[in-house]
């Protein structure tokens, strides 16, 4: 059997303590200083041995991979480590790396916003662009978050496939090891298996995806390399010629959670309708600063932390995102409508 | 004359428009009488921290102010809530916690004895259900009369008539008082129907309000701001005031709201809120210190006070004085001194919702509530109150 392996980067995004007093006040939302040490400590205590591990498997044993890095990741990681944006440009170039398309902020908007959606893709894109020279073709959406428009958008920003789940409803007996049609024929899709996935034979190739965030076996994965193939490849290798078709978003779960449940409480709800409120007149402003901060606030990170439990957080969280999505209504009516 | 008073404390956000009001009486009688306070601390202490007596034999609250006596304050640290009432569905939960509440009441009436016993004193002057028990000590060992000042009573916080053991013991410390204080003629109502106390014993004693900051009008929002401010407890009415929102966002988008305090209904507001999809127009501040409250007060302009048994009501009185116009619940004491004040049932969603509409679409009118209520407010000093006070401590002795 073939590996397929997929590496995805992000950063969590956490708001600032944004209090009903502050509205009004030009108070910042994000701690930037914060979140730049948060980074470095992530980057010291995870993330440097990740990379290490994977330029070492690049070097020593030929290996290939696809890499999703989240834009605001990227930019972090330019910052303090340089010489690891040169290394990814180096094994990019050597088809040892292939760099996917996704979006800035590791985002959810693909489930309720398309303009924003849009923008995501496009920013990251853009930041690919001027990091590498390189315009990605294939996505990889947030935990594999995919639904047939998306295929329109993702086409219109140069895509020509995407990664999503394989689900058992979707598949109907079907097996996740080869490329399929989206609703669009020049549109392919490459499935993840979900855990719950019952191959009954031996796939003839798999997509392997790992978030860096959890524990990386790369001992397992040094010990199973033999001759691992690019999504590139695969895409070259094989034929389409059936349909997946996926009418109402999917994805991967996470934490054992379908991935749409993030959306679904009330206090996600309530967010999501006051962002597509705002959504409306902003894109009427064309004010680009305020349209990247409410992108930013659709990151997945968010939309986690308002999982409700018996602790005060969520609630917490709730009350600064609703106070900051204010001062973003109040700011915008003062704007002059384009 | 010689006043032993048992207080709740400092105010805190533990004891609330309690801790002001009678932080402010005492503030006040101290220039009359001598004024020996035994108190809860201020603390935040765990239940498992051990209690201790702290002696105060100093002025510190009264530093800015002439002192014509000298004071004695006994600080107690104490693990009881003046307000634990919380909405515990588990029954177990109930027991543990009323449990704790007991022995905490009797560790605290214990060190208050203790406090007592070298203390000179010709009258007992108590605050509420947490002090009863020692009144009641004090009166049957040194034959010393008592007056116990009602704040709030069991029959408010649980909304219901709970015969619970504090309703008991609130019955109990009224029946063997020489006087009750009541704040208002609603709440002396309250005392006379559901306790069953004789009206002879009660004397209406309304709180008053005190030289507030005045800060100029800050307009935050193109909206009108419509204030609740209150612990989140079904006593105050914090999902009225939602239910209420929801009705004006309907026909007036134009209004905000903002709901300032904390309580054990936070967490299940501001779901019912998000749930209610009220357009982003209804914010939670959480718990806020007087300086933050003032703030809001500048801020808004209207307050709204939904109570479904409120006692007095000071900030109803304090958003007053900041020259809110003022919608209140009937079943409330507040609108016996703010006579201008548009009131309603605290059941009738509808008729909550017309008055403020109508207020907020009728500046001249706004004008004119705040104007009267200004005027009556002038009148009710905490000085005043307090001399009404010290007028029944004579009658007493």
């Amino acid at each position: 059997m073939k590996s397929v392996y997929l590496f995805c980067f992000h950063l969590e995004e956490s708001v600032t303590a944004f209090s009903f007093f502050d509205i009004g006040k030009q108070q910042p939302y994000w701690d930037e200083v914060a979140q730049a040490k948060k980074f470095e400590t992530q980057y010291q205590d995870r993330d440097q041995h990740t990379w290490q591990s994977l330029f070492l498997l690049l070097s020593q044993h030929n290996f290939k991979a696809a890499l999703y890095i989240s834009g605001n990741y990227l930019e972090r990681l330019a910052q303090i480590s340089p010489e690891t944006i040169t290394e990814i440009g180096l094994y990019v170039k050597k088809k040892q790396l292939l760099l996917l398309g996704g979006t800035y902020h590791f985002s959810l908007a693909g489930l309720f916003s398309e303009a924003l959606f849009t923008l995501e893709v496009k920013r990251h894109k853009d930041l690919l662009i001027s990091l590498w020279g390189i315009k990605p073709t294939i996505f990889l959406n947030t935990y594999g978050l995919y639904k047939d428009t998306d295929v329109s958008i993702l086409s219109h920003l140069g895509f020509d496939a995407a990664i999503t789940a394989g689900l058992n409803w979707h598949l109907a007996g079907r097996t996740t090891d080869q490329v399929f049609l989206s609703i669009n024929k020049n549109f392919k899709l490459l499935l993840l298996p979900h855990e719950t996935f019952h191959q009954v034979d031996e796939p003839s190739f798999e997509l392997q995806l790992y978030h860096t965030s959890e524990e990386i076996p790369w001992e397992k994965i040094q010990s199973a390399i033999s001759s691992p193939w690019l999504l590139s490849e695969v895409l070259s290798f094989r034929t389409a010629s059936e349909f997946y078709r996926v009418p109402q978003a999917i994805g991967l779960p996470y934490k054992g959670q379908d991935l749409v449940s993030y959306t679904e409480n009330p206090m996600q709800r309530e967010i999501i309708f006051k962002i597509k409120y705002l959504e409306e007149r902003l894109l009427r402003s064309e004010n680009e600063m305020t349209q990247l901060i409410l992108s930013r606030l659709t990151a997945f990170s968010h939309f986690v932390q308002l999982q409700k439990g018996s602790h005060e957080a969520p609630y917490e969280l709730y009350l600064y995102l609703m106070n900051i999505l204010t001062d973003i209504e109040i700011s915008l009516l003062k704007l002059p409508l384009a | 004359m010689k006043v032993l008073m048992l207080g709740p404390g400092e105010p805190s956000i533990f004891n609330s428009g309690l801790g002001v009001a009678v932080d402010q009486i005492s503030q006040e009688l101290s220039k009359s009488v001598e004024l020996q306070i035994i108190q809860a601390a201020t603390t935040e202490s765990s239940v498992s921290e051990s209690s201790t007596i702290a002696f105060k034999k100093s002025k510190h609250v009264f530093d800015e102010i002439s002192v014509q006596q000298d004071l004695t304050i006994i600080d107690i640290k104490t693990n009881i809530p003046a307000y634990f009432y919380a909405n515990l569905s588990d029954q177990k939960a109930v027991v543990a916690v009323d449990s704790t509440v007991k022995k905490s009441l009797e560790d605290f009436t214990v060190q208050m004895l203790h406090a007592a016993h070298p203390l000179a004193f010709d009258l007992v002057y108590a605050h509420d259900w947490t002090t009863i028990l020692t009144a009641i000590a004090l009166k049957k060992e040194f034959n010393k009369p008592y007056i116990l000042h009602i704040h709030s009573l069991d029959f408010d916080r649980t909304t219901t008539l709970s015969h619970s053991w504090i309703f008991e013991l609130e019955r109990e410390g009224m029946q063997l008082a020489e006087k009750v204080i009541a704040v208002s003629h609603y709440h002396a109502e309250v005392m006379r129907k559901h306790y069953g106390i004789d009206s002879n014993k009660i004397v209406v004693i309304h709180h008053g309000v005190g030289d507030l900051p005045k800060v100029k009008k800050e307009k935050v929002f193109p909206e009108d701001l419509v204030l609740f401010a209150g612990r989140l407890t079904g006593q105050k009415g914090p999902a009225i005031f939602l239910e209420i929102a929801a009705m004006i966002l309907a026909e007036r988008p134009n209004t905000r709201f903002v709901m300032a305090g904390s309580g054990e209904l936070l967490k299940q507001l501001i779901e019912s809120g998000a749930n209610s999809q009220l357009s982003g127009k209804f914010h939670f501040t959480g718990q806020l210190d007087q300086d933050k409250l003032f703030q809001l007060y500048q801020m808004s302009d209207l307050y709204c006070m939904p109570s479904v048994s409120e006692p007095f009501g000071l900030t109803a009185v304090e958003a007053a004085a900041f020259d809110l116009p003022v919608v209140l619940s009937k079943q409330s004491g507040a609108s016996e001194i703010l006579t201008a004040a548009k009131t309603a049932n605290h059941w009738d969603i509808e008729a909550f919702a017309k008055k403020i509409i109508k207020l907020l679409d009728d500046p001249k009118a706004c004008t004119s509530m705040v104007e009267k209520n200004k005027t009556a407010l002038a009148e009710r000093t905490w000085g005043k109150v307090a001399q009404e006070i010290a007028s029944l401590f004579k009658v007493v002795i």
